[in-house]
């Protein structure tokens, strides 16, 4: 069967429709305001006239580049190209400000090359076992899980924790803007109906990142990037990288898969989880945030690896594990195949071909992710004015182009200033953006678990799952601090 | 400057607070929080934590004041063009997104570059109109054309003519 997956993606024309369908997803993925979901979906018409496994080996390949392309704009740019690099930007972008640029591209296309394979190899090995495991998880699952994400708050601010957590704090509130999705009700909406659905996060990403890197490289009459970049092509980074930190790549990797399986939970969620994880187990956790290489490892292999996560529930059971899965499921009925148990008895060399294809558009991610990313870094050759000027307005359509609304942009405008001041005053950003990310996850798993319960807080506590990510979550949340009081008394004595 | 920040995030935590007493409760049995509870339990931990780190930095302006003066007012004066320059940027941003609408994704960027350019310190005014013109057919081109992003189009004239364009 794996040979047959071989022969199916090695067909010449497959093969490069694969090439093409991988560049087209970095592509897409380095554009701010385009996600992986728009460059499936706009790839999804040339599929009609292929059969139903070039056409999902094709989509997956767009799925797996545009993952990884989002690294490009937030490392070269401080613009996540996609929801799913925010964490890349954390440590990214403080790497290309260092001249290291090129080496955090490298680490990116690294990271997520192989966090795709990982994906694909435990979604072939484990598929079936993985899928119903992951239908256990509930609502106080889904709380636990944002409490992990969030837990990472204090390291990410480790100079000024409790402004880090400040900051988290007015994220998880601006989170709970637009309509409640349990009750139905308005919350602090004004009653304007563009704020109904929620203030979305790329908009204030852009703004309090971008758009206010802007404004204080202006007021410092400096250049961000090109000052000491003169030429970005992808550093390849070699095995003997990968086997030194083997155990970060097959970590996030890991992280990556199981909560790309997660339904509803994605490679945003993922990505920022594992950097958490990263940022707890490091033996330098105060290098995360301004440019420390795992950091942006731990967030692309992670991205990277929900791509082959994100796959299992919709191959197995028919249930989608994220938007592009759900596209992809549609790309299955629109073929005449129906996703579920009978579709792995009747075609098994559909999961294989699909392996194959995440393994081939991942490997392939080295030579055409740096092909891509040394194009799209020669604008960091330009004087700042001109850089500026293009990152500004590739923002602005990036906030437009999410909803073809221009409501978004006014928030981005206003967020800018509140990233303008936070950077100013010591505040985190990350641990902002952190808050509005996970701040549905969180309320919405508490209370639906609460009224599950019946009220009882303790649900929280007696089920297995639940439990132990919260232990380790207070375990990652308290981790900087002990660190910080025995260096302390270390001194001291 | 800080602490004017600080208690401008006091004020919007304190806005949620009060803010969160307007939204209008629906029974659902078990449902403790409510719409109203969990915002309100973020703001309370805010407000507390922000409470203490205004009262840190009173008790060390108190003791530094002098010199971050002195400091702030060197910073002011060095700064003061590139403030110029910044409140320049700023207006014409703010301006784009208000006639973006009316005036549509074209002539916009057309005009916001250039200026841009020009605010930004770009002396070679052709070059600057040169570069205009050609990120705007980019862009045009990327996302009108290849990704169809239904980009603003304008009103009147203007969007007669966008159509023609993407």
């Amino acid at each position: 069967m794996l040979l047959q997956g071989l022969i199916n993606v090695f067909s010449p024309m497959t093969f490069l429709l694969v090439v093409l369908g991988t560049a087209w997803g970095l592509i897409a993925g380095a554009l701010p305001g385009l996600s992986a979901s728009m460059a499936v979906i706009l790839m999804l018409p040339f599929t009609y006239g292929m059969d139903g496994i070039q056409s999902v080996i094709v989509l997956v390949a767009v799925y797996v580049g545009a993952m990884c392309g989002g690294s490009f704009s937030a490392i070269l740019l401080k613009t996540p190209g996609t929801p799913s690099a925010v964490a890349t930007t954390f440590d990214g972008y403080p790497m290309a400000m260092r001249g290291e640029a090129a080496k955090a591209i490298g680490l990116s296309i690294t990271g997520s090359a192989v966090g795709g394979i990982i994906s694909g190899l435990i979604m072939v090995s484990s598929a079936s076992i993985l899928a119903v495991w992951a239908l256990k998880f509930q609502s106080a699952e889904f709380f636990a899980l944002s409490l992990l994400g969030l837990s990472c708050i204090a390291s990410i601010g480790s100079k000024y924790p409790q402004k880090a957590l400040i900051s988290a704090l007015l994220g998880l509130l601006v989170s709970t803007v637009g309509l409640d999705a349990i009750a139905g009700q308005e919350r602090f909406t004004f009653g304007k109906y563009y704020l109904m659905n929620g203030i979305d996060y790329i908009p204030v990403m852009i703004g309090a990142y971008a758009f206010a890197e802007v404004y204080r490289n202006i007021l410092e009459n400096k250049g961000s990037v090109k000052g000491k970049a003169t030429s970005v092509k992808a550093e390849l980074i070699g095995l003997k990288h990968v086997i030194q930190h083997w155990k970060l790549y097959i970590k996030s990797s890991i992280i990556g898969t199981v909560i790309g399986i997660i339904p509803a939970a994605g490679g945003s969620i993922a990505a920022l989880i594992s950097y958490g994880e990263a940022v707890r187990s490091s033996k330098h956790p105060e290098e995360f945030g301004n440019g420390a290489e795992d950091g942006v490892i731990a967030s692309e292999a992670a991205n990277n690896a929900a791509v082959g996560g994100s796959l299992v529930p919709t191959l197995v059971l028919g249930i989608p594990g994220g938007n592009v899965a759900a596209i992809l499921l549609a790309a299955f009925t629109m073929h005449g195949l129906i996703p579920g148990p009978m579709l792995l008895k009747n075609q098994p060399d559909m999961l294989y071909s699909i392996l194959v294809g995440v393994i081939v558009a991942s490997l392939l991610l080295f030579i055409v992710g740096k092909f891509v990313s040394t194009q799209f870094s020669k604008i960091t050759k330009l004087p700042y004015s001109y850089m500026a000027t293009i990152i500004i307005v590739l923002g602005l359509v990036g906030a437009y182009s999410l909803k073809n609304n221009v409501y978004d942009v006014y928030i981005m405008f206003g967020f800018s200033f509140l990233g303008y001041f936070f950077e100013k005053f010591h505040y985190s950003t990350s641990s902002f953006i952190l808050g509005i990310v996970l701040g549905p996850i969180c309320e919405n798993g508490l209370r639906k678990q609460l009224i599950l319960a019946g009220g009882d807080w303790t649900t929280f506590f007696t089920r297995p799952i639940s439990l132990v990510v919260i232990l380790l979550s207070i375990f990652s949340f308290s981790t900087p601090f002990i660190r910080s009081f025995l260096k302390a008394r270390r001194t001291s004595c | 400057m800080e602490l004017i920040f600080d208690v401008f995030l006091i004020c919007v935590f304190a806005a949620f607070f009060f803010l969160s007493g307007n939204i209008s409760e629906v029974t659902i049995a078990n449902d403790n929080l409510g719409s109203r509870g969990f915002p309100r339990m973020i703001a309370i931990v805010a407000i507390v934590l922000l409470a203490f780190s205004i009262a840190f930095r009173i008790r060390l302006l108190f003791k530094q004041r002098r010199s971050e003066q002195q400091s702030n007012e060197a910073k002011i004066g060095i700064a003061k063009n590139l403030y110029m320059r910044l409140f320049a940027i700023i207006l014409l941003l703010f301006f784009y997104i208000v006639f973006l609408k009316q005036l549509g994704f074209v002539l916009e960027t057309l005009l916001f570059i250039y200026l841009c350019l020009v605010i930004m310190g770009e002396r070679n005014h052709l070059r600057s109109a040169l570069f205009s013109v050609a990120f705007t057919a980019l862009l045009v081109i990327i996302f009108g054309r290849v990704f169809f992003i239904a980009l603003p189009r304008g009103i009147g004239f203007l969007r007669e003519v966008s159509y023609y364009l993407f």
